[in-house]
C-alpha cells in the first residue's frame, strides 16, 4: 500500500518541472515578515546570552506575535504567534526578560510561556485555571547576591473572567516545575482593578474596585515572596487615572522601588506612594504645568535593580510636550523633582535606560535625538536624526533605548521607535539603519491599480490615427526625425549594456517587459498604503484616511478606475483618492450602511453595486451617471444562510431564491474572475477529438454547510437552476473551506473525518464542466445561435466530471492565477497555513480526468494525462514562497501581466508576500539562463570559422579550375 | 511551614496528572536527513486533528520534542508534523476514554500513508493502553525548493549530433589532403587508382570537394545510391583530362 506515495512521487517527477529557479529566489519574489505594531510595556533591549553583549530587540506585538529582531539589520530571528495565529484585538500582553538566563516569559490569554530566547524554542508552560485571564506578570527580582544560574521566578496575575472564578496570584519556579505559592482572591469581582508589583523580599498585590460605589482608595495586600504568606495589608488613596504600565496603578515593578502614581483626569498633580515603605504614604508631586492643559502623563523608570531610584514623568500639554525627572528617597518613601526638560512643541518619546549604577533617559523628537543622565540636566549627547524620510507620521509614539557608555563623555545610543505610521525602525546616534512596515500587518482589503502614469508613445500614436492620414503621416516623420536626435546616445550606451549585465539591470529589464502593477491596501488602522507589486513591495505612498472615517466605520471595498481610487466604507460614506499619490480627492458622506461592493459591466464605465446590511443590492450614488447593463445578476447571501438572486439593469429585481435543507447554511458564494479569458473552448483529446467545455458567465459555487456536513451547489445565477450538487459528510468543525472558479472548472477543499473508518484527511476537490461527455458533440445546444436560459428547453446540465485527490496539509484560501489571454495554463494558488507557504499546483497535476485504476492510453498520454492516485503531495519545488515562511496569508491576489506567460501574485493577510509565475515557462521571454556571452562567442567562432576556410575553398576552387 | 507547604503541593502535583487525560509526547530524534534537530526553525510544530473539533498545535520545545499534554477528544486523530525544510510522516492517534479515571488514555500509534485507507498503517507504537506516550517522529524527505538552471556546458554541446557530423567533416576536409601528400607517391596513386574505380572514392571527393566545382559536380550520387555500379559517360573523359594534366 505504501507504494502508492512512492509512485504518485514519480508521477509529478515526470512533468516538466515548474519549480522556482535557485537565481530566481529571493530576487523575483518579495516577502516582509511581520509582527504588527510593537506595543510599548512589551518591547526592549535584552541579552539572549550570558557570555556575549550582543542584545537582541523582543517583542509582543498586538496581534499577540512574540518576536526576536536582530537589531543590526531588522532581520526577523524567530516569532511566535501566542494565539496560534496573528490574531486581531489581541487581549492583553505581558513579556518579561529572565537575568542572565537567556529566557523570555510571555504571558497571554491564560497561557504562561517561557522561550528560549536565542532560538524560540519552548522551554517550559504553564497555563492559569479556567475563567481566569492572566492579568499581569512580573519577574520576581533576585537582588544582586543570587549570583547561581537558577532562571528568575515569575510572579503571575490570574484575573477571573466571571463571578465564579476567583483571582490567583501565583509565583512560578523560572525551571518550569510548577508554582511555589498560590494566594487566592475570591473577593476581586470581574470588573475591579487588579495589579501586581515585586521587590526582592515583597510581592504587593493591588487591587481596586470600579463602579459607583467605589472607594478612592486601593487596597495593597503585601506578601512574603518567598512563601507567599500575607504580610500585611493597607489602604492607599489613589486618583481616578492610573499611570503606570499598561494602565496599571503600580509600576516600576522590575526597579526594586516599585510605587502606586495615579492622578485625576487633566489635574496638575500626581499622587505617588512607595510600596517598598511598610506604611505607603502618599506624596503630591505638583506638576509645573507651563500654562498648559495636561492631556496625558507616562511614567519612564528604568528596569534594573541596582539602577539609582529615578523616573521620568512625560507630560503632553496641548501644544507642547516636557518632561520632569524624580528622585526617590527609599527611606522616607518620598520624590523630590530633581530637573525638568524644556517643552517642545515637536512630539517626543521617552526612553529609559539602567546600565549599571547609572540611569539614562533618552528623548526622540522627529527631528533629534537627546541622552540625559537620570542625575542632573546636562546633555550627556545630542544627535541630529538622518536619511529620514520627510512624510508626516514620522514622530515616534513609543520607544525603547539602549545606552553603552564609550569612555568618559561618550555614549552611544540605539533606539527602536514606533511611529505613528506603524513603521518600527531602529535609530543609532541620529541614524536611521532600518525600518520594518508593520503596518501592513493590518492589511485586510487590496485592489490593483493598473498603470497610473499613461505612456507617451500610445497617446502620441492615439493622436496620429485621430487625425487625417496626411497630417498623421507628417506627425509620424516629424517624430522618427525627433527621435534620431537620440540615437546616438543610444548606440554609445549599446556596448555599455552588452558588456555591463549587472542582476540591477536585468531586473529593470524584465520590469519594462512584464509591466508596472501598483497594488493599493486598505487597512485595519484605517490607512491605504500603496506598493509596486513589480518591483520588490517598494513602498510608493501612504494616506492615513483616520480623520474621514468616522469611529466604528471600516473599509469594505477599493475599487481603482481612471487613476482614482474609490474607498467604500461600512457606513456607506466614499472617500475618492488619487491613485498616483494617496492625496484625497473628495470624501462623500455615507448614505447607510453596506455590507459589501460589487462591480458589474456598465456604459460608459463598469457600474458599482452596493450591496446594503439586509443583502439588496443598490447603484452606488457616485456611479449615477454610470448605467448598469442589462442582463447582469447578482448573487448575496442572508445572514440565515439563503442565497438570493438579483436581476439588475435599469432596476433592481430579485429573481429567485435558493434555500438549502433545513440546518444548512449556505456561507460562501464563488464565481469566476472578473477578467478571466478563455483561450480555447474546447479541449482537444488524443485523438483530436474535442471535448467541448461548458462556459457561462453565469455559473456560482454556493458553499452551504450544516453543522458537520457540506454541500456545494454548483448553480445558474440567472435562473437560480441548481446544475449539479455534492455533498461530503462529517467536516472537522473549525477548519477552512476554500473554493476557487474559473474556465470550466472548479476546486474546493475541506477537512473531513471518515464515519465509518475515523480517519481523517484534507482532500482537494476538483470539478471540469463539459457540454457533453462525449467528444466532437456539443450537446443539445450545438446546432442553435442564441439561448434564453429561460426557454422551455434551458435545463441543460453540464456533465461535470470530478476527482478528489487526499493533500497532506489543510489548505485555508484558494485563488487561480491570471494572464493576460489566458492561454497560459493556469495554476491553482493554495494557502497552506500549516507550512506557512503558498503552492502553485499546476492543472496538469489537479485534472480531473486523469484515468482510475488503469494506466493512461496512449492518446490519453499524449493528452498528458496520469494516472490517478489518491494521494496529491504537494512537491516542495511548487511552493510559491520556497524557503521563506509566510505567515497569516487571509488571501492571494493574481492579475495578468503585459507577458502572456507571466502571472503577477501579491498576498497579504498579515505577512506580505509577491512573487511573479510562468506556469507554461517563460515563452515569451528570455530568462536568465540565456547567456549573452555565449551568443557571442558562437557568432565570433562562427565568423572566424568563415575567415579561416575561405583561403582553403579558395585554394580548392582555383584548382579544381586549372585542373579542367 | 515552608517545607510542609512544598510538600503540600508536591503532593497536588502529584494528584493532578492522574485525573488528567493522556498525554502525547513526539520527540525528534537526530537522524541521516536530519543529523542535528536543534537547526530546526522556532515555527517548526505538530498539529493533533481529532475530527470533532479544531485541531491542537504544540510548538516544538527545547530539547527537540513537542507536547499535547491533556488531550481530552477521543477517537481517532491525525498527528502532522510541520517545519519548514523537512517532510515528517503521518501518525494516527487512537485516544478512548480511560476504563478506571475520568481521564483518557491513548490506545494505539500507528504511522500512516496518505491516499491509504485509515486501517492499512505501519507497526503499533502502542502495545497497551498508556496514558503517555513518548513517540519518535521520522523524517520523509528533505524539502528541495529550487531547480538548478542547466548553465553553458561545453561538454554538452559536444554531445549534440549536429556538432559530432560537423567535426568529423572538417576532419575530413583538412585532415585528408594532409594525409595523401604525407604519402609516398607509389601509395598515393594505388590509392588513387582505387578511388577512381570505387563509386565510394566519388562520395568521399564530394566531401572534400564541398561542391566548389571540383570533379565531384561529375559524381552521381542518385545513380549510385539507386545501385548502378558504373558511372555515367560524362564521368570517364574529364578524369581522364585530369589525370593527364596533372
Amino acid at each position: 500500500m505504501r507504494w502508492y506515495g512512492v509512485l504518485s512521487i514519480l508521477a509529478s517527477l515526470l512533468l516538466p518541472t515548474r519549480a522556482i529557479f535557485a537565481d530566481d529566489a529571493f530576487h523575483i519574489d518579495y516577502h516582509h515578515a511581520l509582527l504588527g505594531s510593537p506595543q510599548a510595556h512589551a518591547t526592549f533591549f535584552h541579552k539572549p546570552q550570558t557570555s556575549t553583549n550582543a542584545s537582541l530587540l523582543y517583542t509582543i506585538s498586538d496581534k499577540a506575535v512574540l518576536g526576536a529582531v536582530n537589531p543590526k539589520d531588522g532581520s526577523l530571528l524567530w516569532r511566535q504567534p501566542l494565539a496560534g495565529r496573528p490574531v486581531n484585538n489581541a487581549s492583553s500582553s505581558f513579556l518579561v526578560a529572565g537575568e542572565r538566563d537567556g529566557q523570555i516569559i510571555s504571558g497571554y490569554g491564560r497561557t504562561v510561556a517561557c522561550w528560549d530566547a536565542l532560538n524560540g524554542r519552548l522551554v517550559w508552560d504553564y497555563t492559569v485555571p479556567e475563567g481566569t485571564t492572566i492579568h499581569g506578570l512580573q519577574a520576581i527580582p533576585v537582588g544582586g547576591s543570587n549570583t547561581n544560574d537558577l532562571p528568575q521566578d515569575i510572579l503571575v496575575l490570574a484575573t477571573p473572567d466571571h463571578s465564579n472564578a476567583h483571582a490567583i496570584l501565583s509565583r512560578i519556579a523560572g525551571d518550569g516545575s510548577g508554582t511555589r505559592w498560590e494566594h487566592k482572591d475570591s473577593s476581586l469581582s470581574p470588573s475591579s482593578s487588579a495589579s501586581i508589583a515585586a521587590s526582592s523580599q515583597h510581592v504587593y498585590y493591588i487591587t481596586k474596585s470600579h463602579g459607583l460605589l467605589a472607594s478612592s482608595k486601593a487596597k495593597v495586600v503585601t506578601l512574603d515572596g518567598t512563601t507567599g504568606h500575607e504580610a500585611g495589608q493597607t489602604s492607599v488613596a489613589v486618583d481616578s487615572d492610573p499611570l503606570g504600565d499598561g494602565g496599571e496603578y503600580s509600576t516600576a515593578s522590575c526597579s526594586g522601588f516599585p510605587f502606586l502614581i495615579s492622578a485625576d483626569k487633566g489635574s496638575k498633580s500626581v499622587k505617588f506612594s512607595l510600596l517598598t515603605n511598610p506604611n505607603p504614604k502618599v506624596v503630591g508631586l505638583t506638576l509645573d504645568d507651563k500654562g498648559e492643559d495636561i492631556e496625558d502623563i507616562t511614567v519612564h523608570h528604568a528596569c534594573d535593580v541596582t539602577a539609582p531610584t529615578h523616573f521620568l514623568l512625560h507630560i503632553r500639554g496641548k501644544t507642547c510636550q516636557w518632561a520632569e525627572i524624580y528622585h526617590v528617597d527609599v527611606k522616607s518613601g518620598g520624590a523630590t523633582r530633581a530637573y525638568l526638560l524644556p517643552a517642545t512643541e515637536e512630539k517626543s518619546a521617552f526612553a529609559a535606560t539602567g546600565s549599571g549604577s547609572s540611569v539614562y533617559f533618552t528623548r526622540s523628537t522627529e527631528s533629534e535625538v537627546i541622552l540625559y543622565s537620570s542625575e542632573s540636566h546636562g546633555q550627556l549627547g545630542r544627535w541630529q536624526k538622518t536619511s529620514f524620510r520627510a512624510t508626516p507620521g514620522i514622530s515616534p509614539s513609543h520607544t525603547v533605548a539602549e545606552v553603552v557608555s564609550k569612555g568618559k563623555a561618550s555614549f552611544a545610543v540605539r533606539l527602536a521607535e514606533t511611529s505613528q505610521s506603524g513603521n518600527w525602525s531602529l535609530v543609532r546616534n541620529g541614524e536611521l539603519l532600518w525600518t520594518r512596515p508593520e503596518m501592513l500587518a493590518y492589511v485586510n482589503i487590496a485592489a490593483w491599480a493598473e498603470d497610473a502614469g499613461p505612456d507617451a508613445l500610445a497617446e502620441e500614436l492615439d493622436l496620429e490615427s485621430s487625425v487625417n492620414p496626411l497630417t498623421g503621416y507628417i506627425h509620424r516623420v516629424k517624430r522618427h526625425l525627433t527621435d534620431l536626435v537620440s540615437l546616438p546616445s543610444y548606440l554609445q550606451g549599446v556596448p555599455e549594456t552588452i558588456v555591463k549585465s549587472s542582476p540591477e539591470s536585468d531586473a529593470i529589464a524584465r520590469r519594462n517587459l512584464v509591466g508596472t502593477k501598483t497594488v493599493i491596501l486598505g487597512s485595519r488602522r484605517h490607512e491605504l498604503i500603496a506598493l509596486d507589486a513589480t518591483n520588490a513591495g517598494v513602498f510608493q505612498w501612504q494616506t492615513d484616511l483616520s480623520s474621514h472615517i468616522s469611529p466604528g466605520a471600516e473599509m469594505k471595498s477599493i475599487v481603482v478606475d481612471e487613476g482614482r481610487a474609490h474607498v467604500y466604507l461600512s457606513d456607506g460614506a466614499l472617500i475618492v483618492i488619487n491613485a498616483s499619490n494617496g492625496k484625497v480627492i473628495e470624501h462623500q458622506s455615507g448614505h447607510g450602511p453596506l455590507s459589501n461592493l460589487v462591480r458589474i459591466p456598465g456604459g460608459p464605465a463598469p457600474a458599482a453595486i452596493k450591496v446594503e446590511a439586509d443583502g439588496t443590492p443598490r447603484p452606488a450614488e457616485d456611479s449615477a451617471a454610470v448605467h448598469p447593463l442589462e442582463g447582469n445578476t447578482v448573487v448575496t447571501i442572508s445572514d440565515d444562510g439563503k442565497a438570493f438572486g438579483w436581476a439588475i439593469g435599469q432596476s433592481v429585481e430579485k429573481t429567485w431564491v435558493l434555500e438549502p435543507r433545513d440546518g444548512t447554511k449556505i456561507i460562501n458564494a464563488v464565481a469566476r474572475a472578473e477578467h478571466d479569458p478563455v483561450a480555447s473552448i474546447g479541449k482537444v483529446l488524443g485523438d483530436r477529438s474535442v471535448l467541448y467545455k461548458y462556459l457561462s458567465p453565469n455559473v456560482a459555487l454556493l458553499i452551504a454547510e450544516s453543522h458537520s456536513d457540506l454541500t456545494i451547489y454548483l448553480i445558474d445565477a440567472v435562473t437560480g437552476a441548481v446544475l449539479h450538487t455534492s455533498t461530503h459528510q462529517a467536516i472537522v468543525p473549525g477548519t477552512d473551506i476554500p473554493a476557487v472558479m474559473s474556465e470550466n472548472w472548479y476546486a474546493y477543499s475541506f477537512t473531513s473525518r471518515d464515519p465509518a473508518t475515523e480517519g481523517i484527511a484534507t482532500q482537494l476537490v476538483i470539478a471540469e464542466l463539459y457540454e457533453s461527455s462525449i467528444p466532437n458533440d456539443r450537446g443539445p445546444l450545438g446546432s442553435r445561435t442564441n439561448f434564453s436560459e429561460f426557454s422551455v428547453d434551458a435545463g441543460v446540465r453540464p456533465h461535470v466530471i470530478s476527482q478528489a485527490f487526499t493533500i497532506p496539509e489543510p489548505i485555508s484560501s484558494l485563488a487561480v492565477s491570471q494572464t493576460a489571454q489566458g492561454i497560459t495554463t493556469r495554476q491553482v494558488l493554495a494557502t497552506l497555513p500549516n507550512s506557512n507557504a503558498i503552492v502553485g499546483i499546476p492543472r496538469e497535476i489537479l485534472d480531473a480526468r486523469r484515468p482510475v485504476d488503469r494506466d493512461p492510453t496512449a492518446s490519453e498520454r499524449e493528452e498528458g494525462l496520469m494516472r490517478y492516485f489518491a494521494n496529491l503531495e504537494l512537491d516542495p519545488k511548487h511552493f510559491l514562497t520556497h524557503a521563506r515562511e509566510v505567515v497569516g496569508v487571509r488571501k492571494i491576489m493574481a492579475s495578468p501581466s503585459l507577458l502572456e506567460s507571466t502571472s503577477v501574485i501579491f498576498a497579504f493577510g498579515h505577512d506580505v508576500f509577491g512573487t511573479q509565475i510562468a506556469p507554461s515557462l517563460a515563452f515569451d521571454v528570455l530568462g536568465k539562463g540565456f547567456n549573452k556571452g555565449q551568443l557571442a562567442l558562437t557568432v565570433v567562432a562562427l565568423f572566424a570559422g568563415v575567415l579561416a576556410l575561405r583561403p582553403l575553398a579558395r585554394k580548392k576552387t582555383v584548382e579544381g579550375r586549372w585542373g579542367q | 511551614m515552608a517545607m510542609f507547604l512544598y510538600a503540600l503541593v508536591a503532593v497536588a502535583c502529584q494528584l493532578v496528572p492522574s485525573v488528567l487525560a493522556a498525554t502525547l509526547r513526539v520527540q525528534i530524534p537526530s537522524s541521516s536527513l536530519l543529523p542535528n534537530p536543534n537547526t530546526l526553525p522556532a515555527s517548526t510544530h505538530a498539529t493533533l486533528t481529532s475530527g470533532y473539533g479544531p485541531p491542537i498545535k504544540a510548538v516544538l520545545r527545547r530539547g527537540n520534542y513537542f507536547e499535547f499534554p491533556d488531550v481530552t477528544t477521543v477517537g481517532s486523530h491525525l498527528l502532522d508534523i510541520y517545519t519548514r525544510d523537512y517532510v515528517f510522516a503521518p501518525y494516527r492517534i487512537d485516544v478512548s476514554p480511560s476504563p478506571d479515571s475520568a481521564g483518557t488514555v491513548i490506545t494505539g500509534a500507528w504511522e500512516i500513508y496518505r491516499g491509504t485507507r485509515w486501517t492499512d498503517r505501519g507497526v503499533a507504537f502502542v502495545t497497551a493502553p498508556t496514558d503517555k506516550l513518548d513517540l519518535s517522529a521520522k523524517v520523509l524527505a528533505k524539502k528541495d525548493f529550487y531547480e538548478q538552471r542547466q548553465g553553458f556546458n561545453p561538454l554538452t554541446l559536444l554531445k549534440s549530433p549536429m556538432i559530432l557530423l560537423g567535426i568529423v567533416a572538417l576532419v575530413f576536409t583538412v585532415g585528408m589532403p594532409k594525409l595523401m601528400e604525407n604519402l609516398d607517391p607509389e601509395t598515393r596513386a594505388e590509392y588513387e587508382e582505387m578511388q577512381k574505380n570505387s563509386p565510394m572514392g566519388g562520395l568521399t571527393r564530394a566531401m572534400q570537394g564541398g561542391g566548389t566545382g571540383g570533379p565531384a559536380e561529375n559524381f552521381d550520387l542518385a545513380g549510385f545510391l539507386a545501385g548502378s555500379s558504373k558511372s555515367s559517360g560524362t564521368d570517364k573523359p574529364s578524369e581522364g583530362i585530369r589525370e593527364r594534366k596533372r
